[in-house]
């Protein structure tokens, strides 16, 4: 249930729908589940494999394969808490809004109103400029929620996660409700499902296919490496990876319906394509389905507050794992209490995410974001599968997953996990960069992009060197 | 609605839904001859 959890996020809701719609519609399955049935399995197996067999967290599981690679497994672990240090700040912003439904506080200019009112955007790329209250607040009630489930242990993150992990797709499924009883909702739909067969010719859609699988699976962050570390040393891994793995595209498919019956109604209401509305990310839950919620005929307030609460108890959820991923490996290394691991690693991630709660922080918060995903976490996946197929051994492994599971995997994942999947990734790796070069993320200076980004990005990987070098309690 | 999105549809949902219904089975399967 927790796994689930942590897979099923932010990114199921305001990513999938729009990475479908914009490659191929419907016919963006087919690339979905090849995707996944090649890669995203596969390795997730092989975290969970690797969690379940070390009984460790990420770091000292890989030390565990053999002592040089262990800052593999810290690697991975910086890298989560990187993300949930602006993941955080997001969430901060849905606290605002879950208030700001109660009022409709965005009136009509739902752009104007997210940038200068909440926001308070008034830096240029690069200022900082002060930190807005309301989002301070958003931010300490985040970590205060964070660090009083983490510290008390697993059970008692085991017990939240029973009651916030089912609620989303209540609420969610309340919300498609609606949606699609609005006028406008079969257009949004239609827009979303119509499949255009033509575009799988396209190697964008295959790479957008296998990026939406990596990421939506909450793989290289050491989650799964840590919540499998819980279960016992003969659990099921290959079924669980397919609950898990099925589990997160069937919210991310029917997150869609949501989605796309609100834009739908949305492009009718004011008179354009749904093309015109339809969009990703933090412009569409924040400045897109306002304005959708702005026009709803009845309880409009209702629903608003149900869309951001639906977002808070999804991130929530993988909120959790990542910072877990974090104390387990502190606590694995050092010894230290669990309570202390976690006031460190939630104080530190409250600190870092004040950058991006700043009046210049979205600039701040849209770079880390474009780095962790791109480079972060894309090269963290292909170390990680090159280390653990190759000098743990793929026959081994498998031979492993077997002796446990129900379902038994054949020659096929070897194949998957030595070949197809490092390709894919490293193909990936290397198309960003090339882009990268070819042309930069946006015209902001570029001290920015290095301090915000590569400067990020590179740290990690020196300071899993450190964390490495530094000796830890046996 | 147009016929190609009713096919996707009706299809993601088989697949979608059928997948997980089917490894949600063999994990009960599991956990009733474990007990």
């Amino acid at each position: 249930m927790a796994a689930i959890g942590s897979a099923v996020g932010l990114g199921n809701i305001w990513r999938f729908p729009y990475v479908a719609y914009e490659n191929g519609g419907g016919a963006f399955l087919i690339p979905y589940f090849v995707a996944m049935f090649t890669a995203g399995i596969p390795l997730m197996m092989l975290e969970y494999g690797l969690g379940i067999k070390m009984q460790r967290s990420a770091p000292a599981s890989f030390a565990k394969v053999d002592k040089r690679f262990e800052w593999v497994g810290w690697w991975a672990v910086i890298v989560a808490f990187l993300l949930v240090a602006y993941y955080a700040v997001i969430m901060a912003w849905c606290w605002n809004y879950l208030f700001y439904s109660a009022t409709l506080a965005w009136g009509s200019d739902t752009h104007g109103f997210f940038h200068h009112q909440v926001l308070q955007l008034n830096q240029p790329p690069g200022g900082l400029g002060g930190i807005p209250g309301y989002i301070l607040l958003g931010l300490a009630l985040t970590w205060v929620c964070v660090f009083f489930t983490i510290s008390r242990g697993v059970r008692q993150m085991g017990r939240v996660a029973m009651w916030i992990v089912p609620l989303p797709f209540i609420l969610l499924a309340v919300l498609a409700a609606r949606g699609l009883t609005l006028p406008g909702a079969i257009e949004g739909i239609s827009y979303y499902l119509e499949p255009n067969f033509s575009q799988l010719l396209s190697p964008q859609v295959w790479l957008a296919a296998y990026g939406q699988v990596f990421f939506s699976l909450s793989l290289a962050t050491g989650v799964m490496i840590t919540y499998a570390s819980y279960l016992p040393h003969d659990s099921e891994v290959t079924n669980n990876a397919f609950i898990t793995s099925f589990a997160d595209t069937g919210i991310s498919f029917f997150a869609g319906f949501t989605i796309f019956s609100i834009l739908g109604y949305l492009a009718q209401a004011t008179g354009v394509e749904v093309a015109e509305v339809a969009t990703s990310g933090i412009g569409l839950a924040f400045v897109t389905i306002p304005a959708a919620i702005s026009k709803l005929p009845l309880a409009a307030p209702l629903f608003g507050m149900l869309f951001f609460l639906t977002l808070l108890m999804l991130s929530f959820t993988s909120a959790f794992s990542l910072v877990e991923s974090c104390v387990s490996s502190l606590v694995d290394k050092w010894q230290i209490s669990r309570r202390k691991a976690t006031l460190v690693v939630t104080s530190l991630a409250f600190l870092v995410g004040l950058v991006y709660s700043s009046r210049g922080g979205l600039y701040w918060l849209g770079i880390a974001d474009h780095w962790v995903s791109n480079y972060g976490l894309v090269a963290v996946g292909l170390v990680e599968a090159v280390v653990l197929a190759y000098f743990f051994g793929a026959s081994p492994f498998r031979t492993f997953l077997n002796s446990v599971s129900e379902i038994r995997v054949g020659g096929w994942w070897e194949i998957m996990v030595k070949f197809i999947a490092p390709s894919i990734l490293g193909l990936s790796l290397g198309l960003s960069l090339y882009r990268e070069f070819q042309q930069p993320y946006s015209e902001y200076p570029i001290w920015c992009l290095v301090v915000g980004g590569w400067l990020m990005v590179v740290g990690a990987i020196i300071l899993a060197f450190i964390f490495q070098r530094v000796g830890g309690r046996e | 609605m147009p016929t190609g999105a009713w096919i996707m549809l009706i299809c993601g949902c088989l697949f979608v839904y059928g997948g997980l219904g089917f490894s949600l089975y063999i994990a009960m399967k599991k956990e009733t001859r474990d007990r």
